[in-house]
C-alpha cells in the first residue's frame, strides 16, 4: 500500500486511530481529526471551568500539544481518545497548578445557549451546583456530558473498571440531584 | 450499586432502547441529560480559527526540512497580538488616578519609541499590519539578519528549550522572537514562553492596542534596577487580551532594545528569565 493511500481511507473510515496515524502525513486527516474532537473537548473544558475564553485555551493548549506528540501516539497502546484526553486532563491539570482551581468568573450567564424552554435560574443553579462537586465527581460528568464519551470509553481515560464508572456516575449525579434539591428547597 | 450503576449506564448511551428503569435512576439520567443540553457549544469562529493555527503549525512540524535555513511563513495566530502589543503599545485605563502613575510607568519603561502612545480609551479591535518573518533553526543564524545583538535568556522554566527563532519585518520595523515550547515530558502544561526584542526607534505610528489591561492588571516594578512593566493576563489563541490570572507580559528597555516575555508565567518567572537577559 503507498502511503498517500493511507489517510483518504482511514479518513473515509472514520476511526480516530487510523485517522490520528494518517494525518502525520495529511491535511485532511488532520482536519477530520480536529473536527471531530474539538467540539467535545470544548464542552469538557467548559464543564471543568464555566469560562468560554478559558475553555478555548485550554482546547488549543490540548490541540497544539497533541500535533506536536503525534509521532509519539501509538494506536496499539490505547485510543485516540484515551490519548487526547489524557492531554487534556494534564492541560487542565497545570492550569490549576498554576493558576488555583479553576471557577467560574461571572461570565457563565454569556456562555450558556439561549434556551427559552428552561427557566434561567435553574440553569445557573445546575452549573453551580456542578462547580460546587469534587473534581472527581466533576471530571466524569465532563466526561461523560461535556464529552458525551460512553462508559467504556470514559473506563480507558480514567483508568477505572467500566463497571465501576456506571457506579461513581450515580453517585456523582445523586449528589448533584442533592444539591440542587437544596437549592430549590432554599429558593422556596 | 453496581445494579443501578449499569441501569444508569444503559439508560445513558443505549438510545432509549434500555429495559424498565426504577424512577431514581429515570430521574440521575435525566439530570445527566440537562447537563448533556445544557452544556454550551464552541464559538465556530473559535473552531475555525484554532483549525488554521494547527494546519499551519502542522505543515511546520511535518516539512521542517523543505524550507532551507531562512523560510518565510505565516506568524503563528497567537504570536500576531503580542507583537503588535509592543510596536503598537497602549493601555486602557478607567480610574484617573492610576491612570497617571501607570502611564508615568509606561514611560519610563518605553523612552525609546518615538511613537509609542497609551491609549486612555478602550479599542476593541486589533488590525495587525502585513508582516513578513522568516524563521530561523537557531540565533546564531538569525543575529545576521536582525540588525540588533540578540540577547538569550540565560534561565528558564525547567522543560522548555527553543523552538525557533523568527526574524520580523513590518513597515520598516524588525523584531525578533525567540519561540520556547516544552519538551516531550513537563513542558507543554508550561505553555509555549514568547521572548520579542525590538530595536527602539523605529516603530511606526497611527495605530494602537489595547490590553484592556484594566486598573489592577498594569504594575510598574523593577528589572535588574531597569523599569519595567508588568500587565497581568495573556493572549488567547483567538486574539483577545484575557485579564486576570497569575501570568502576564513583561516589558523591560535596555538600552535601545525593549524586550517582552510573554507566556503563561508567574510575574516572577518572567522577571527571572529578563534578568537573566540583561546580566
Amino acid at each position: 500500500m503507498e502511503a498517500r493511500d493511507v489517510p483518504s481511507q482511514a479518513v473515509a473510515r472514520g476511526c480516530s486511530e487510523q485517522i490520528a496515524v494518517a494525518a502525520l502525513e495529511s491535511r485532511e486527516a488532520l482536519a477530520r481529526l480536529y473536527a471531530t474532537h474539538a467540539p467535545q473537548l470544548y464542552r469538557y473544558f467548559w464543564i471543568h471551568t464555566r469560562c468560554h475564553s478559558l475553555a478555548e485555551d485550554l482546547v488549543s493548549e490540548t490541540f497544539l500539544s497533541a500535533m506536536r506528540s503525534l509521532r509519539a501516539y501509538r494506536p496499539e497502546r490505547g485510543s485516540f481518545n484515551a490519548w487526547l484526553y489524557g492531554i487534556a486532563r494534564h492541560v487542565l491539570a497545570q492550569h490549576a497548578r498554576l493558576d488555583g482551581p479553576v471557577r467560574a468568573d461571572g461570565r457563565v450567564l454569556d456562555a450558556l445557549p439561549d434556551d427559552s424552554s428552561s427557566h434561567l435560574e435553574e440553569r445557573i443553579d445546575l452549573w453551580q451546583a456542578v462547580s460546587e462537586l469534587d473534581g472527581a465527581d466533576r471530571e466524569l460528568l465532563a466526561l461523560k456530558f461535556g464529552a458525551e464519551l460512553t462508559h467504556p470509553q470514559i473506563a480507558e481515560i480514567t483508568g477505572l473498571e467500566p463497571g465501576y464508572v456506571g457506579v461513581l456516575l450515580y453517585r456523582a449525579l445523586q449528589k448533584l440531584r442533592i444539591r440542587l434539591m437544596g437549592e430549590e428547597g432554599g429558593h422556596g | 450499586m453496581d445494579e443501578k450503576g449499569r441501569m444508569l449506564a444503559e439508560a445513558l448511551d443505549s438510545s432509549g432502547e434500555a429495559g424498565p428503569i426504577p424512577p431514581d435512576v429515570k430521574a440521575l439520567a435525566e439530570l445527566g441529560l440537562r447537563l448533556r443540553d445544557g452544556c454550551p457549544s464552541a464559538d465556530p469562529a473559535f473552531i475555525q480559527s484554532l483549525g488554521h493555527t494547527l494546519q499551519r503549525e502542522w505543515t511546520r512540524l511535518s516539512y521542517p526540512a523543505q524550507s532551507g535555513l531562512a523560510r518565510t511563513r505565516l506568524w503563528r495566530l497567537a504570536a500576531i497580538p503580542v507583537a503588535v502589543a509592543v510596536l503598537f503599545l497602549g493601555i486602557a485605563l478607567r480610574a484617573p488616578g492610576v491612570e497617571m502613575s501607570v502611564e508615568a510607568g509606561l514611560g519610563r519603561v518605553i523612552t525609546a519609541f518615538r511613537h509609542t502612545r497609551v491609549e486612555l480609551a478602550p479599542m476593541q479591535t486589533i488590525t495587525p499590519p502585513a508582516v513578513r518573518s522568516e524563521t530561523y533553526p537557531s540565533v546564531e543564524e538569525a543575529q545576521a539578519a536582525v540588525g540588533f545583538r540578540i540577547r538569550v535568556p540565560s534561565y528558564l522554566p525547567n522543560g522548555l528549550a527553543l523552538d525557533e527563532v523568527t526574524v520580523s519585518e513590518s513597515e520598516g520595523q524588525r523584531w525578533v522572537v525567540l519561540q520556547y515550547s516544552g519538551t516531550s515530558m513537563a513542558p507543554l502544561a508550561l505553555g509555549p514562553v514568547t521572548i520579542q526584542e525590538y530595536q527602539a526607534g523605529e516603530a511606526p505610528a497611527a495605530q494602537a492596542l489595547t490590553f484592556q489591561a484594566g486598573t489592577e492588571g498594569v504594575q510598574s516594578i523593577q528589572v535588574d534596577g531597569k523599569p519595567a512593566l508588568w500587565v497581568q493576563g495573556h493572549w488567547t489563541r483567538t486574539g483577545r487580551w484575557e485579564r486576570g490570572g497569575q501570568d502576564g507580559v513583561l516589558m523591560v528597555q535596555s538600552g535601545d532594545v525593549l524586550i517582552q516575555v510573554a507566556g503563561r508565567l508567574s510575574q516572577q518567572e518572567c522577571v527571572r528569565i529578563a534578568e537573566s537577559m540583561l546580566r
